[in-house]
């Protein structure tokens, strides 16, 4: 089957796709597509291969690559798997904790605060007019 | 950060899409002045450009560099693309030509094929699209290089 294979350099510029340029050669597209990430006015890129079948005239098209600037971790198969979850997991219970503890002080001092007044209030009204 | 491609034929071909880049500034494409005063180094000679005709025409050779002197019968400077000899790397250089026009961008190819002049050669070669200004694609920037593949070995 007649096949020709095609690697598309797609990238992000004001928002919008374009199509930047053509391989036939697989790791020089997604080398290409690093080195153009690396321009200021680019803002993300993607590869783009095309299967094209010369006696049925369609295309297959697959994203074989996609990284954004500050957005998105590469979507492609050789970079490194994230760290596990489990390291970042206990910290946030032990702040959770600690903010549910600042929580109640400050509940206890705010209704302390409250009711050492209201009793004075109390004492001042007896003292001035309990004696009448 | 992966190395860069390996082979000399993937390396100029990067390289001069970097000059190509490099001049093409804010517009949509460079000018042929702006990339070929960049300083190119030692794939000048390898270079050749093609004037593209108005309407359906065939592009024509504007210059055609030292490299390709040894594969080609004649000067092809003035003559359009369907007089590069088959079986040549400029014939295998140029054969994207209609693509570019089509896509716009820069469109790289490679492969191995039987020399005119004997041996099976692998080459790499890259067409980049060039305008005086606005839009419209006048010239074709391209440039190849080869090498005999039983000196792979």
């Amino acid at each position: 089957m007649p096949t020709t294979v095609l690697f598309e350099v797609h990238s992000l510029r004001n928002g919008n796709w374009y199509i930047d340029s053509v391989y036939d050669d697989r790791e020089q597209a997604l080398h290409e597509a690093r080195d153009l990430l690396e321009r200021r006015h680019h803002r993300g890129v993607k590869v783009i291969q095309e299967n094209y079948n010369d006696e049925t005239d369609t295309s297959i098209l697959r994203t074989i690559f996609t990284e954004e600037k500050g957005f998105e971790k590469p979507k492609h198969g050789r970079h490194k798997p994230s760290p596990p979850l489990r390291a970042a997991a206990p910290p946030r219970k032990k702040k959770e904790d600690s903010d549910f503890v600042r929580y109640i002080v400050m509940l206890v001092l705010s209704v302390g605060g409250i009711l050492l007044t209201v009793i004075g209030l109390l004492a001042f009204m007896i003292i001035m007019f309990g004696g009448k | 950060m992966e190395d860069r491609p390996k082979g000399i034929e993937r390396r100029m071909v990067h390289r001069l899409l970097v000059h190509w880049r490099d001049a093409q500034g804010d517009g949509a494409f460079p000018t042929l002045d702006a990339v070929l005063k960049r300083d190119l180094g030692d794939i000048g000679p390898s270079i050749f450009v093609l004037r593209v005709a108005d309407g359906e025409g065939e592009p024509a050779f504007e210059r055609v560099g030292d490299f390709f002197a040894d594969e080609l019968p004649s000067d092809l400077t003035g003559q359009p693309v369907s007089a590069v000899p088959a079986g040549t790397l400029l014939a295998q250089a140029v054969g994207r030509y209609r693509m570019t026009l089509a896509k716009k961008v820069p469109i790289t190819g490679g492969g191995e094929f039987s020399h005119v002049q004997g041996g099976t050669v692998l080459y790499r070669s890259i067409l980049l699209p060039l305008s005086e200004g606005g839009d419209t694609i006048e010239f074709l920037l391209g440039a190849a290089n080869c090498r005999k593949k039983d000196e792979d070995a």
